[in-house]
């Protein structure tokens, strides 16, 4: 059978590591989304304020299953 | 994924840390560096991540892409926009001379002001034939890397005291060390950020090896900028 997945992309953030980033991202993404398979992170950046890093953030990309409500 | 404010212009830099725990620490090391010397981080992105296995345990290693501001425009902690002047010292005996922390004190008080210090440091960087054999062993090597160390040091404990003599007048100034004659090491940091004014920070005539060279004058000819030359008492 033909399937159609869905892409979305979400940013994580987390003051310990871009690990905790991509993880806040995807329970976040797990509360509305069903069978989500793979994240792949596309991006990582950090906040500096004053010299110090303050924040980790990831951006993830997540697919997951088309489901048209039939 | 960064946001930059509109009329704002950044330069972007590529630098690459290590660390024996994590990618995080890595980049905890570059940005703790880049502040060192650059005034204004902005932000840092992620550009490369990977091990280097060489001695058997993992080395984490990262690239990231630093941008800091290059034009003048600040904005003050009451929020409104200000033009700063920024000006490059250049220093190294003198920066224990507590006279130069009050005037860099004081200027900055009296106007919107930004302070970079370059220490440049003398080191050595000929190899000498061991007198025995007439040739260069790998101790000469040895010899050599240990004293431009030395060097550093030296000039980062100078730096070190004279930023906190600074932050003790509640003022913030950047700075670095490098090694090589005065000229070249100012002229480095001209080439990498933007400047209005030079200050040379020195020893009286007679004793000064800066001025033997002629350096403000050099200086002024190589970037057409006004040099300020501040001759200071040996500090006791």
């Amino acid at each position: 059978m033909d399937s159609v997945y869905n892409v979305i992309e979400l940013i994580g953030t987390s003051e310990q590591s871009w690990e905790r980033a991509a993880v806040a991202a995807v329970t976040e993404a797990s509360k509305t989304v069903r069978d989500l398979r793979v994240a792949e992170v596309i991006e990582q950046d950090l906040l500096i304020e004053d010299g110090n890093v303050v924040l980790y953030r990831t951006k993830i990309r997540l697919s997951f299953k088309y489901e048209s409500g039939e | 994924m960064i946001q930059q404010p509109p009329g704002r212009v950044d330069k972007v830099i590529q630098i690459v840390a290590v660390s024996p725990e994590s990618w995080e620490a890595a980049a905890q090391n570059a940005v703790a560096q880049a502040t060192k010397s650059i005034r204004d981080l902005t932000s840092a992105t992620v550009v490369e991540q990977d091990l280097s296995l060489a001695n058997g345990a993992p080395l984490y290693r990262i690239k990231l892409q630093v941008a800091f501001q290059v034009d003048r425009t600040r904005t003050d902690a009451a929020g409104t926009t200000v033009q700063v002047r920024r000006f490059l010292l250049v220093a190294n005996q003198t920066l224990a001379n507590a006279e130069l922390s009050r005037f860099v004190s004081s200027t900055l008080a009296d106007q919107c002001a930004e302070f970079h210090v370059v220490v440049p440091q003398n080191a050595p960087s000929i190899l000498h034939a061991d007198p025995a054999t007439g040739l260069i062993g790998p101790s000469a090597h040895s010899v050599v890397a240990e004293s431009r160390q030395a060097a550093r040091e030296e000039g980062e404990v100078r730096l070190a005291s004279f930023r906190e003599a600074l932050g003790d007048m509640g003022h913030a100034v950047t700075g670095e060390v490098m090694l090589g004659d005065p000229a070249t090491a100012a002229r480095s940091v001209l080439a990498r950020s933007s400047f209005d004014e030079i200050i040379v920070s020195t020893l009286p005539v007679g004793v000064s090896r800066w001025l033997k060279l002629d350096l403000p004058s050099r200086l002024q000819r190589a970037c057409n900028l006004p040099v300020t030359t501040l001759v200071q008492e040996e500090p006791s």
